[in-house]
């Protein structure tokens, strides 16, 4: 299933091709750019005509598959359907609620797809509301992330920020709060997702106070949270009072590194599908499933950069293959390089190195 | 005491409601505030130019709204002038009618005007202006002429001038003595000239704001504390 298009890894993820800082998912306008776009991938020409192109035709048309090649699509992981259909679940068991809403929590090690699965939550649940209310100017979705070291002022001006709210001088707290959560409620906010919570370290007095203020949004603002970070319950995020009450309320969803199983070999062979290359045998990857698995440790972060990476070199060398010498001369994340065995603890444990 | 440099407006605002055609700049800032549930004073510093004591940043409240500059100068025509070059609200008395702001503005139900986003106070306003003594607005009268918050016809003028030169005053029962009926069909007109004269009053208040008079001396002039003043004349104790 190759449904939009989004890097996988747990920076924050630019669309592709938009040079502009202020197009981050983080705002409102990256946010709006992400979720109306859908990338069809370019025609694949057939061999005599791609033999007779010009060389600024043939740049032009490898520029457009090098920029398809970039993003190449989202793969429908297990993880990414369970995420979809839960939140969905949610978001109408709190349509009526008053209060304590119910919200989501997806934790795992770096490069198993959390950003991607709220990601597409979220473009999900957009392109449902749009669907609901047409022509109508809402903002179904909000989608932040927790600044390091965050104070309970720099996740208000996150949320700030992404609606658009210029920070006015001499504003305090309660000013941006009350702002924020006016314009949440009048533009019929419904999903918040909140990237990078274990930002937020509840041991700190600072985390903690972070931690009260998102629960006091959630409270102001009618709609399901879901928060996405890096091994949350070894981070004691469910402990304590706060802990507990964050417990009580939200589904936990972790995100493993995939075994070698049936499905990474699908995994693999739905990204190679994806491949627009003109010399490449279908069924390499597929064959190459154990090498792969055993050079990105079962993430599929890792794997969707190495395969990525590669159909790049593919086009720029002019080779149009991918073989298993190509894959070995591509470096991967930190993280991956230093996996030996596949499906080790390690994997789960892997600091945050990604970041 | 010099305020920290802000930074300008990266986006849009999430809300942002149509300036109305002869609408004062004050206003319009006051009201893309409310509709963002932000402080109307916050942003109105926000937009301030520090190298222009009563200017504002044309092109950062452009940003804000979401609309080319021109469109901004073109709908808000006449009040980006420097208050030097005789203001619209300053004119003298009589020359109401002529004003951009009251003549040019459509005449909005309360209701909708709630709808839109605007301060209680203007929604309330009757428009267009009308006679203080018989009600008839200025379509239907030849001339009107307007003094402090109230405005009196020719025609009412005309019979003041024969009441005067005949110096018999007409047999009119005191208003307590009239019937139910009468009185109740003479409140809303009571009504209408007390919404005049508060809208005349708010008009004088917000040009004076403008002009960097303290809530202190409007509330001297009035004989209330400056809160008491604020409270009633800034808007922005309403949500």
């Amino acid at each position: 299933m190759v449904t939009g298009a989004v890097p996988g890894g747990d920076t924050r993820a630019v669309p592709a091709g938009s040079g502009d800082p202020h197009r981050h998912l983080s705002a409102l306008a990256g946010w709006r750019g992400f979720t109306a776009a859908a990338t069809a991938p370019p025609r694949l020409l057939a061999g005599d005509r791609y033999a007779a192109l010009g060389s600024d035709a043939r740049a032009a048309y490898d520029e457009e598959r090098l920029d398809y090649h970039t993003r190449l699509g989202v793969v429908g992981t297990s993880v990414l359907r369970q995420v979809v259909t839960t939140g969905r679940r949610l978001t109408l068991l709190n349509r009526h609620a008053i209060s304590a809403r119910r919200g989501l929590i997806l934790s795992g090690a770096a490069g198993t797809g959390k950003t991607t699965a709220i990601t597409q939550l979220g473009k999900t649940h957009e392109a449902t509301d749009r669907a609901r209310h047409p022509g109508m100017d809402r903002i179904p979705v909000i989608y932040l992330t927790v600044p390091p070291a965050a104070t309970p002022r720099m996740l208000a001006m996150e949320f700030a920020r992404f609606l658009g709210l210029p920070a006015l001088p001499r504003a305090n707290m309660t000013d941006i709060i009350e702002a924020v959560c006016g314009v949440a409620i009048d533009m019929r906010v419904s999903m918040v997702l909140v990237d990078e919570i274990h930002n937020m370290q509840l041991a700190t007095r600072s985390g903690a106070e972070v931690s009260d203020t998102l629960k006091y949004f959630s409270e102001r603002i009618p709609a399901t949270f879901v928060y996405a970070g890096i091994d949350l319950e070894r981070q004691g995020l469910f402990t304590g009072i706060r802990g507990r009450q964050i417990a009580g309320r939200f589904t936990l969803i972790p995100t493993l590194s995939f075994p070698l199983a049936d499905e990474w070999r699908g995994l693999v062979a739905t990204l190679e599908d994806a491949l627009r290359l003109h010399r490449h045998p279908p069924g390499t990857l597929a064959g190459l499933d154990r090498y792969l698995h055993q050079r990105t440790g079962g993430m599929i972060g890792s794997l969707s950069c190495l395969i990525r990476g590669a159909a790049i070199e593919a086009i720029l060398a002019g080779t149009e293959q991918i073989t298993r010498k190509l894959l070995e001369a591509i470096d991967l994340d930190h993280a991956a390089q230093q996996e030996t065995a596949p499906g080790t603890p390690a994997a789960r444990r892997a600091p945050a190195a990604r970041q | 005491m010099t305020e920290p440099a802000a930074p300008p407006p990266a986006a849009p605002l999430p809300i942002r409601p149509r300036p109305a055609s002869g609408e004062s700049t004050a206003s319009y800032i006051r009201r893309l505030a409310v509709a963002n549930h932000l402080r109307p004073v916050h942003l109105r510093r926000y937009l301030k130019d520090p190298g222009n004591d009563d200017g504002i940043r044309l092109s950062w409240l452009a940003i804000l709204a979401g609309r080319p500059v021109t469109s901004l100068q073109h709908a808000l025509a006449g009040q980006l002038l420097p208050p030097g070059d005789v203001p619209a609200r300053n004119r003298l008395p009589g020359a109401r009618q002529q004003k951009p702001s009251r003549a040019g503005m459509p005449a909005l139900a309360p209701r909708n005007a709630r709808e839109h986003g605007l301060p209680a106070r203007s929604a309330i306003r009757p428009l267009p202006l009308c006679c203080s003594f018989c009600s008839k607005d200025k379509g239907s009268v030849a001339r009107l002429v307007a003094g402090p918050g109230v405005c009196i016809c020719n025609e009412c003028i005309d019979q003041c001038t024969q009441t005067l030169a005949t110096k018999a005053m007409p047999e009119i029962a005191a208003w307590h003595e009239r019937p139910n009926d009468e009185l109740l069909a003479s409140l809303p007109r009571l009504q209408a000239v007390a919404l005049q004269v508060d809208a005349d009053m708010q008009d004088r208040v917000d040009t004076l704001r403008d002009r960097g008079v303290s809530w202190a001396r409007i509330g001297a002039a009035f004989g209330v504390s400056r809160q008491a003043a604020w409270m009633r004349f800034s808007g922005e104790d309403r949500p």
